[in-house]
C-alpha cells in the first residue's frame, strides 16, 4: 500500500481552492443582492453545488482506494453502460435549455454525457494500450479510436447539446497524437479549427494560416499526399466558411458570430452577452469592487452568471488580480497534471492523464476564451468552479482518477 | 526504452508549449479588457448600472419691500418603500400601511397590495404622494428602515395675480420663464444636491444607494422694491380703467426717481402665475417693458429740455399757429388737437400743442435733439432686471428724413417702451440724475446672511438743474384746470405731469385709434413717486387726459392714503373704506404653511375640516378683504388634486412630457409606472400617447426627442 507523502497533495489543493472559488462566485451570483432578481430555484444552486462539493470530496477519498487496475479493466463495461445510458437519454431524457442531456432517477438528474466522458476516455486509453503493436501510427487501430470516440459524439449532437460536442471532438486529436499519431498528421487533424477560427475573424488570416500549416506539415512529414490534402482542406475551410456566412447559416446564427467579431454591432442583442462579460471583467479594475459589489453580477446584467459566465463575477468582484489568479491555479493544475503523466511507466495512466488534462484545458479555454470575446459565445462550464453537479462531480471524478493512478503510480508501473 | 522515454518528451514539450500558449493568451485579453479597454468599459458600466440623479434644491422666496411673502414654495411629500431592507419585518409594513391610511384617504391594505405587487426585485415602491408634512413626520417617527421619503416643490405664489407680471412664473422643472423668475432664476435655483441610485437594465430606479452624494444648496431669497398695497392699488384702477374704457390692455408703472426703485408695476389683463397654462399668451406679456410704441405727447419733454437748455426758447416768446391749427411741413400736415390760437411756451405745453412744438424742434440742431432724447435714455434698454426688455428704437440723424425733426418732437417716428417714458420722467423728476430701475434691492441665503445688495446706479445726468427748475412750474401747470392734465388732479398733493396720445399704426398706417397715456410724478416739492398708465385703445375718446389721467388720479389718491408723509398735506375722503389688505393664496398649501402666511400678513381667518391642506377658500386670491373680514378656509386631510383622485386604481394619466429633458421625462414616467421607450436625444417634442390619456400601468410611453431647435426657441422667446 502506497505511503500517505507520496499521494499528490498540491494537486488537490489546486482543486480545494478552485472549488472555494467557486462556491464564493456562486454564492455572490445566486445570493447576493442578485438573490431577488432570481427564481428560488436558482437562488438553491450554491447550497446544492455545497452538497456536490461535500459529495465530490467523498468521492476524492474514495476513489483512493480502488486499484488503478479495477479501472483498466472496468473500462469497456464503463464505456458501454454509458452509452446505454446515453440512448436511454435521448429517449427518456429531460430538456434542459434546447439540451436533451439530463436523465432522472428520482429526484436525481445527471448529465450522462458528462460521465460519458470519463468511460470514453478510459475505452480508448485501453485500446490503444492493451497491446505492444497497437498503434495511432497504424491508420486501422487509429480509426477504430477515433470510432470509439465518435459514437458518443453523436449521441451527445443528438441531444443537441454542442459544447460538449466540440470536447468529445477535440478528444480525437489529443488521444491519438499521445499514442504515437505522427506530428504532421496531427496537425493536420487540427489545422481545419485553426483556419475555422482565424477565417471568421476575417478570411486573409484564415488564408495566411492555412498556408503556413501547409508549410509545416510539409516540412515535418514530407508526404506530397498529405501536404496537397492539407492546402486543399486548408482552402475549401477558408472557402467553405465564407459561404456559410454569407450562404448557408440562418440569420440568427450568423448574428452570433457577429456579435463575436463585432459585438457593438447590435449591443442590447446578440452581442449583449459579449459586451456585459467585458463590461464586468473591464470594470472591475486591478482589486476588484468587493465580495457582492459587483452591480453587473448583482443587477444580472451578466447572463448564466453561475454557470458559463462565472469567470466574469470573479473578474468583476475581486478584479483583475481574481481572474488572473483563477488563471494561475488552472495553470498550475494543468503543469501538475502533465508532471504526473511524465512520471508514469504505466502508457495506460499517461494517456488517461493528458486526456484528463486536455478536457479540463479545454474546458477551461473555451469558458474563459468566451468570457473574455476570444472566443465566440460556448456555453461551457468553467471546471470546478462553475456551478453543475454533473459537471462537478465528473470533473472531480476525473481528477480523482489521475491522483489514484499517481498514488499507485509504483504497484501499477509493474504491469509494463 | 530510452527512446520511448525521449519520444514522450518531446510530445510533451510540445503540449505544454501549446498550453502555455494558450493560457497567456488568455491573460493577455484579461489585461487587454482592463487595461487598454478598459475606460470605456467602465464608462459603460457606470452609465447603466450607477446613475445619478438630482434631489431637488428649494427654490428661494420673493418677498415685497415690507417683507410680505409674494412667492413661495409648497412643500409635500412623497412616501416610498424599499421592501427588501435587511431588517425590515412584515409586522413594520403592516404598521406602515396602517398609519398610511390614517394619514390618507386609502384602506390599509391598498398600500398592502401596493408592496405586495411590486415587482420582486423592486427595492422603490412609492406609497402615497402630495402627503403633508404632518404626515411625513407621523410616518417617519415609526422609524422604520426602508422608507423613503422625498420633498416635492410647487412653487405658489402667495396673492394670485398681484405683480404677475414683474414676478413672473416657473415652468414644470421649477425654472423661471418670465419676469424676475426668470432673470434671477441661478439666484433663486439654488444647486440641485446629487443622489446616486441603482438602475436595472430597463433604466428603471430601483434603490438608492447609501446617502447623498451631494445635498441641495437651497436657493437665494429675493428682497424686491415692490410694495404689494401699491401694486394692488395699481392694478385694481387699472383693472377698473381698462374695463371702463374697453381698452386692449393697460400698463402701469410705479417708480421711486431718487433710486429707480420700481414700487409696482402692473398688465392688464393678467394671469396667475400659479397657473400659467390657464391664460392667453398675449395676457402673460409684460408691456411695461416689452411694449414698443411711438410714445405721443410725453415725448414732448425732450423737446422743452433740449430747447430750454439749447437758449432756443423764451419763457416768455408768444407762439402764434394758425387759426386751422395745422401747418405743413414739407408737405405734411401737423395738427393740434383743437386749434389752439397764440400761446407762451408753457402753454405749448400745457396745451400740447403739437404745432408750435415742432417749431421750437425745427430751432435746434439735429445731432443736439438726438443727443438729448439719448441722454434721457431713449432707443438703449433701461436694464431693469425684469426678464423680456425691448430696446425701443431711434433712428440716428443721418438716417432722418426732412420731417423727422418735427415730428419726433412730439413723440411720433421712434419707439420707445413704457418703462423708458417712466425712466426719463423719473430723471426729471429727481433733478436731472437718472436712476436705473430696478426691482430687486437684495438677495438673502436661507439664514438671512446677504449675499448682494443693489445699490442704486446712477446712469447719467439728463439735464441742468437750472432747466429743470425751470421747466418743473410748467409741467406741473399741465395737471391743472386749464391743462391737458385735467382730469389727473389731486387735491392738495402737487402733481407734475404730461398726457400723450399718439396713433395707432396699424398694417403700416396711421389709424384713428389711439393709445393714450399720462405720466406724472409727486409731490413736485419732493417727488417720491412717479407714476406712468398706458392704455391701447381707450374708448370712446382716446386722449391720454382723459383716460389715463382719472387713473392716476385714483392711484395717486390712494397711495397718498397709504404713505404718511404724503398724508400731512392731503386728506382722503373719509367715507372710502379702508383696504386692509389683499387676500393671499393659500389653496393647496399645507395648514401649518398657510396659517403661517395669514398670521404674518395679521388676517383673521377661520378653518374647518381635519388637518392637513388647505382645500378652497373664501373669498378667492387677490379679492381686497376690508377691514374685520375674515377668511374662510376648507381643510382636507390630503392635497389631492382631482386627476389622481379620480383615476382608477391600475390606471396612470400621461403628464404632458413637451420640452422636458429625456431623463426627466423617463423619471416622471417611472414614478408613475409607466415604461418609457425613447427615440432621439435633447428635449421631447412629442410623445405618444398624449397627454392626459390614462393609460394602464406598464404600458409605454414613446417620447422622441430633438435638440433644441430654433423653433422651439422663438416659441419660448415669445412668451417672454
Amino acid at each position: 500500500m502506497s505511503n500517505a507523502r507520496d499521494f499528490n497533495w498540491s494537486t488537490a489543493f489546486a482543486w480545494f481552492v478552485l472549488t472555494i472559488i467557486g462556491l464564493t462566485a456562486i454564492y455572490s451570483a445566486t445570493q447576493g443582492p442578485v438573490s431577488e432578481f432570481l427564481p428560488d430555484y436558482i437562488q438553491a444552486n450554491f447550497f446544492k453545488q455545497l452538497g456536490f462539493v461535500v459529495i465530490g470530496l467523498l468521492l476524492m477519498i474514495g476513489v483512493q482506494f480502488v486499484s488503478p487496475r479495477s479501472l483498466l479493466q472496468l473500462s469497456f463495461v464503463f464505456y458501454f453502460v454509458g452509452v446505454i445510458l446515453m440512448i436511454l437519454t435521448l429517449f427518456f431524457g429531460a430538456e434542459i435549455n434546447g439540451a436533451k442531456s439530463w436523465f432522472r432517477i428520482g429526484p436525481f438528474g445527471f448529465q450522462s454525457s458528462e460521465f460519458m466522458k470519463i468511460a470514453t476516455i478510459l475505452a480508448v486509453a485501453n485500446y490503444l494500450t492493451s497491446r505492444r503493436n497497437i498503434s495511432a501510427e497504424n491508420i486501422r487501430y487509429a480509426l477504430i479510436s477515433v470510432l470509439i470516440i465518435l459514437v458518443p459524439t453523436a449521441l451527445v449532437i443528438a441531444q443537441n447539446d454542442f459544447g460538449t460536442a466540440i470536447i468529445f471532438f477535440a478528444l480525437i486529436p489529443v488521444m491519438l497524437f499521445w499514442s504515437g499519431l505522427p506530428y504532421g498528421v496531427s496537425l493536420f487533424i487540427i489545422s481545419p479549427a485553426i483556419i475555422l477560427y482565424l477565417t471568421v475573424l476575417g478570411w486573409q488570416f484564415g488564408l495566411i494560416a492555412a498556408l503556413i500549416l501547409t508549410g509545416l506539415i510539409f516540412f515535418i512529414q514530407r508526404r506530397t499526399w498529405l501536404t496537397i490534402t492539407s492546402f486543399i482542406s486548408g482552402i475549401l475551410t477558408v472557402i467553405g466558411v465564407q459561404l456559410a456566412l454569407s450562404q448557408v447559416l440562418q440569420p440568427h446564427q450568423i448574428a452570433r458570430i457577429t456579435a463575436f467579431t463585432n459585438p457593438s454591432f447590435d449591443p442590447t442583442g446578440a452581442g449583449w452577452n459579449v459586451i456585459q462579460a467585458k463590461t464586468a471583467i473591464g470594470s472591475g479594475g486591478l482589486t476588484g469592487k468587493g465580495f457582492l459589489e459587483g452591480t453587473q453580477t448583482q443587477l444580472r446584467f451578466l447572463p448564466e452568471q453561475w454557470t458559463d459566465f462565472v469567470f466574469c463575477v470573479i473578474g468583476e468582484e475581486f478584479g483583475f488580480i481574481g481572474a488572473g489568479l483563477v488563471i494561475f491555479i488552472f495553470g498550475f493544475l494543468f503543469i501538475r497534471l502533465l508532471n504526473m503523466a511524465g512520471n508514469h511507466k504505466h502508457p495506460f495512466a499517461q494517456l488517461v492523464t493528458v486526456s484528463v488534462t486536455a478536457v479540463f484545458f479545454i474546458h477551461f479555454f473555451i469558458n474563459v476564451g468566451s468570457a473574455t470575446a476570444l472566443l465566440p459565445v460556448i456555453g461551457i462550464p468553467l471546471p470546478f468552479v462553475s456551478y453543475g453537479g454533473s459537471a462537478f462531480l465528473t470533473n472531480t471524478l476525473m481528477l480523482a482518477i489521475c491522483l489514484n493512478m499517481d498514488f499507485h503510480k509504483r504497484e501499477f508501473s509493474i504491469y509494463r | 526504452m530510452t527512446e520511448y522515454r525521449t519520444a514522450i518528451l518531446s510530445r510533451m514539450f510540445i503540449v505544454l508549449g501549446l498550453l502555455f500558449l494558450l493560457p497567456c493568451a488568455l491573460a493577455f485579453q484579461l489585461f487587454r479588457i482592463n487595461y487598454v479597454e478598459g475606460e470605456g468599459l467602465r464608462e459603460l458600466w457606470n452609465q447603466q448600472a450607477i446613475d445619478y440623479i438630482s434631489i431637488p434644491a428649494q427654490r428661494g422666496n420673493i418677498y415685497d419691500q415690507n417683507g410680505t411673502l409674494l412667492a413661495t414654495n409648497a412643500t409635500d411629500y412623497q412616501i416610498a418603500l424599499d421592501p427588501k431592507i435587511k431588517g425590515l419585518t412584515r409586522d413594520q409594513i403592516v404598521q406602515l400601511t396602517k398609519k398610511m391610511a390614517e394619514v390618507t384617504n386609502q384602506p390599509s391594505s391598498y398600500y398592502l397590495n401596493k408592496i405586495d405587487s411590486a415587482p420582486s426585485r423592486s427595492r422603490y415602491v412609492v406609497l402615497g404622494k402630495n402627503l403633508s408634512g404632518i404626515a411625513k413626520d407621523e410616518i417617519k417617527a415609526l422609524g422604520i428602515r426602508g422608507v423613503i421619503v422625498e420633498e416635492n416643490f410647487r412653487r405658489k405664489y402667495t396673492f394670485g395675480t398681484l405683480a404677475a407680471h414683474s414676478l413672473g412664473f416657473v415652468n414644470h422643472n421649477m425654472d423661471g420663464r418670465t419676469g424676475i423668475e426668470s432673470f434671477y432664476n441661478t439666484e433663486l435655483k439654488g444647486e440641485d444636491g446629487v443622489r446616486q441610485v441603482r438602475k436595472d437594465p430597463f433604466n428603471r430606479i430601483f434603490e438608492y444607494v447609501g446617502a447623498p452624494k451631494k445635498l441641495p444648496q437651497d436657493g437665494y431669497s429675493l428682497h424686491t422694491t415692490i410694495d404689494a398695497y401699491i401694486q394692488a392699488i395699481l392694478e385694481d384702477e387699472l383693472k377698473t380703467g381698462v374695463e371702463k374704457h374697453q381698452a386692449n390692455y393697460g400698463t402701469g408703472i410705479i417708480l421711486d426717481p431718487k433710486t429707480g426703485a420700481i414700487k409696482a408695476l402692473a398688465n392688464y389683463p393678467t394671469f396667475d402665475p400659479n397657473f400659467p397654462g390657464n391664460e392667453d399668451d398675449i395676457n402673460r406679456r409684460n408691456f411695461a417693458v416689452s411694449d414698443m410704441v411711438e410714445p405721443g405727447s410725453t415725448f414732448k419733454l425732450v423737446t422743452a429740455i433740449a430747447a430750454v437748455e439749447q437758449r432756443k426758447v423764451d419763457f416768455e416768446e408768444i407762439f402764434e399757429t394758425p387759426e386751422s391749427g395745422e401747418i405743413v411741413i414739407h408737405g405734411l400736415t401737423l395738427r393740434d388737437h383743437d386749434p389752439l390760437g397764440n400761446m407762451d411756451f408753457a402753454s405749448v405745453m400745457r396745451q400740447s400743442s403739437n404745432v408750435a412744438t415742432a417749431e421750437i424742434a425745427m430751432r435746434l440742431d439735429k445731432d443736439k435733439f438726438y443727443q438729448y432724447a439719448r441722454n434721457m435714455g431713449f432707443g438703449t434698454p433701461t436694464y431693469v432686471d425684469i426678464a423680456g426688455e425691448e430696446s425701443g428704437r431711434m433712428a440716428k440723424p443721418y438716417e432722418w428724413s426732412l420731417v423727422s425733426l418735427p415730428w419726433m418732437s412730439h413723440g411720433y417716428e421712434l419707439l420707445s417702451t413704457p418703462i423708458q417714458v417712466a425712466q426719463a420722467y423719473a430723471a426729471f423728476a429727481n433733478d436731472g440724475l437718472m436712476m436705473r430701475p430696478y426691482v430687486v434691492e437684495r438677495i438673502e441665503d436661507k439664514q438671512g446672511n446677504i449675499i448682494s445688495e443693489h445699490h442704486p446706479v446712477e446712469i447719467r445726468r439728463i439735464a441742468k438743474k437750472k432747466t429743470l427748475d425751470a421747466l418743473l412750474p410748467v409741467f406741473e401747470s399741465v395737471v391743472s384746470d386749464s391743462g391737458t392734465g385735467e382730469f389727473a388732479q389731486v387735491e392738495g398733493l402737487s402733481i407734475a405731469g404730461k398726457t400723450g396720445t399718439a396713433k395707432k399704426v396699424v398694417n403700416g398706417r396711421y389709424t384713428n385709434n389711439y393709445r393714450g397715456s399720462f405720466v406724472g410724478f409727486f409731490p413736485v416739492e419732493d417727488p417720491k413717486y412717479v407714476c406712468l398708465i398706458l392704455l391701447d385703445e381707450p374708448k370712446p375718446v382716446g386722449y391720454g387726459g382723459y383716460t389715463a389721467g382719472p387713473i392716476f388720479r385714483q392711484v395717486a389718491t390712494r397711495i397718498a392714503g397709504l404713505d404718511s408723509d404724503l398724508q400731512r398735506d392731503f386728506r382722503f375722503d373719509e367715507h372710502e373704506p379702508e383696504l386692509l389688505a389683499l387676500t393671499p393664496y393659500v389653496e393647496g398649501l399645507p395648514v401649518h404653511q398657510a396659517e403661517k402666511i395669514l398670521e404674518e400678513l395679521n388676517l383673521e381667518f377661520k378653518s374647518s375640516g381635519k388637518d392637513g391642506f388647505v382645500l378652497s377658500q373664501e373669498p378667492t386670491a387677490g379679492t381686497e378683504l376690508m377691514a374685520g373680514q375674515e377668511i374662510l378656509l376648507t381643510l382636507s386631510e390630503t392635497y389631492a388634486p382631482i386627476d389622481s383622485a379620480s383615476i382608477k386604481e391600475g390606471l396612470a394619466e400621461i403628464p404632458d412630457l413637451k420640452g422636458m429633458s429625456m431623463r426627466s421625462a423617463s423619471n416622471l414616467l417611472t414614478s408613475l409606472g409607466l415604461k418609457s421607450s425613447m427615440i432621439g436625444s435633447g428635449t421631447i417634442f412629442a410623445q405618444f400617447p398624449k397627454a392626459g390619456e390614462l393609460m394602464r400601468k406598464g404600458s409605454e410611453v414613446t417620447i422622441r426627442g430633438k435638440a433644441r431647435s430654433l423653433e422651439i426657441i422663438t416659441e419660448a422667446g415669445r412668451d417672454k
